[in-house]
């Protein structure tokens, strides 16, 4: 169970729709996991095992070990699946070890 | 019969239940179960309710500014409005309507995409939202008309704006680099419109404002909740100082010094802005899926209208530099109101100056390079400002939420929609 989340500035917008891209993604890999939207003001990274959000608010994340997914794009739908499953495997893998 | 009339005065008055089953309908149509629908509908209604005791509270937050407002300019208006007295019945009164006008107004668009030219869909819900409820409070306010032709037409204005507002913005989208396949479905679009006629006309788009580099330390003013609780204790803080300190002791604060007082206030101000965008994103998390489901099922080909935070990241001088200047020329006028012994007390509604001063720039920008993104930007403050204040008369119970969300097209489309309800008779 991958637990994702996706930030902008007040996680009403832009992060509600990164949100439903990303469903869609996990949903056409069949595979399981959650996904919120939130703020930058209030989210804690820790609480979960990926973040997706634009490269200024990635700076302005607190230190965490979640994987940091940078996207600038965000109607890139295929770019988003990419770093996505890459960051997925990553978290399979290091789980596994 | 009796049965009917008994559920539409007991139950579908309580706009709750109208949320409800909006969300219902919606994630019905996106053929989810039972068991996703159910905490889906409590947590939109969950949020339907904070956006409204927010809304309200956050009203008799601000109360004080009114009196140091009235207090520095001496305003004695005979009919000076109480931001106090419009509180008690803020999303109540209206929000049966308002849920109403919001689906419907949806489905409008919808079918004006699918039948016309005009392929574009508007999928900010949460703009057309509160843009709903303000419609749904200038008939309300303004007219005599009864709920059902009063959902109608509202319905039908709705779909226009989120069409043509879609519409005219993809026009001048064009040189903002980051917005392929897209357009803007968002509030700011007449001040949209202003930024790129003067940014075309008396700026030069060679003087790019993105090659000057604002320090990274300024970042911060991007947490929208810190920025806004920042500016608001800076606000009572200055007016307190106007009022004179021992004046806001005793009147104001209950014995407060200025500093203790402005602080504490820019907090409680922070705190309840983000009860209310909280509540926006319960509300809307469940039914935004359903939007762009209809959508991607009835209009494939549709153009989408997205939210302006889309664009930040390619332009982030323009962001901190409108809104900063857009927060100027807002703070200029609410002086001038105050000097002028206008008798609504206005002053600038944060959220929007920071979404719209920044999507101003960076149109005023793509025109116009620096000066464009400035003088666009200046002029949204200003159009924000004196507009809000032609507004919160007409609107009623929704005044306290319009003081806190009136972007640019509230501003500029509901007075003009109110004045023209009134000057029809209000019939």
């Amino acid at each position: 169970m991958i637990k994702i989340v996706t930030v902008c500035g007040a996680g009403v917008g832009s992060s509600m729709m990164e949100r439903l891209f990303t469903q869609q993604i996990l949903d056409g890999e069949n595979i399981e996991g959650v996904v919120d939207a939130s703020d930058i003001g209030s989210v804690d990274p820790n609480s979960y095992d990926i973040v997706v959000t634009t490269s200024d608010f990635a700076d302005q994340l607190s230190e965490t070990k979640a994987e940091v997914i940078r996207i600038n794009n965000l109607m890139d739908k295929d770019y988003l699946k990419k770093e996505l499953l890459a960051a997925i495997a990553k978290i399979n893998q290091s789980e596994e070890n | 019969m009796k049965i009917l009339l008994y559920f539409i005065n007991n139950v579908l008055s309580q706009p709750i239940f109208i949320i409800g089953i909006v969300v219902i309908v919606g994630m019905a149509a996106e053929k989810k179960s039972w068991d996703k629908i159910l905490p889906s509908t409590l947590k939109a209604i969950i949020g339907f309710t904070m956006i409204n005791v927010g809304g309200q509270t956050l009203g008799t937050a601000l109360l004080p500014l009114q009196l140091m407002i009235s207090r520095i300019f001496r305003v004695k208006a005979p009919n000076l409005t109480d931001i106090g007295a419009t509180q008690a019945s803020s999303l109540a009164s209206i929000g049966t309507e308002m849920a109403l006008i919001f689906a419907l107004g949806f489905l409008v668009n919808i079918l004006l995409a699918r039948f016309t030219p005009l392929k574009f869909v508007h999928l900010s819900p949460h703009v057309s939202f509160f843009f709903a409820g303000m419609i749904a409070a200038l008939l309300k306010f303004n007219t005599k008309l009864t709920i059902v032709p009063l959902v109608l037409i509202g319905a039908v204005i709705l779909g226009l704006y989120m069409t043509l507002s879609c519409a005219y913005v993809n026009i001048l989208i064009k040189p903002v680099k980051g917005a392929d396949g897209f357009t803007l479905g968002h509030s700011s679009s007449s001040g949209l419109l202003v930024a790129s006629i003067l940014g075309k006309f008396l700026g030069n788009k060679d003087h790019d404002l993105e090659k000057m580099k604002i320090p990274k330390k300024l970042n911060f003013l991007r947490e929208m909740t810190i920025a806004l609780t920042i500016v608001m204790t800076l606000l009572f803080f200055f007016l307190g100082l106007f009022s004179g300190n021992g004046w806001i002791m005793q009147n104001v604060s209950g014995g407060k010094d200025i500093v203790v007082f402005s602080i504490t206030k820019g907090v409680e101000f922070g705190m309840w802005i983000t009860v209310i965008i909280t509540g926006v994103r319960m509300m809307l998390a469940e039914i935004i899926p359903a939007f762009h489901g209809v959508a991607d099922k009835l209009i494939p080909n549709a153009k989408p209208g997205l939210d302006v935070p889309l664009l930040f990241p390619n332009y982030p001088t323009s962001v901190i530099v409108g809104f900063l200047c857009s927060l100027t020329t807002g703070l200029i006028g609410m002086l001038i109101l105050g000097a002028a012994n206008y008798p609504v007390i206005v002053f600038p509604a944060l959220i929007p100056t920071f979404f719209t001063g920044a999507v101003t720039a960076i149109f005023g920008n793509a025109h116009g390079g620096t000066r464009g993104a400035i003088l666009g930007s200046c002029a949204n403050g200003f159009l924000l400002i004196f507009g809000q204040a032609l507004l919160l008369p007409l609107v009623g119970s929704f005044a306290p939420i319009m003081r806190i969300l009136s972007e640019t097209d509230y501003c500029v489309y509901g007075p003009i929609l109110g004045f023209f309800l009134k000057a029809i008779g209000g019939a």
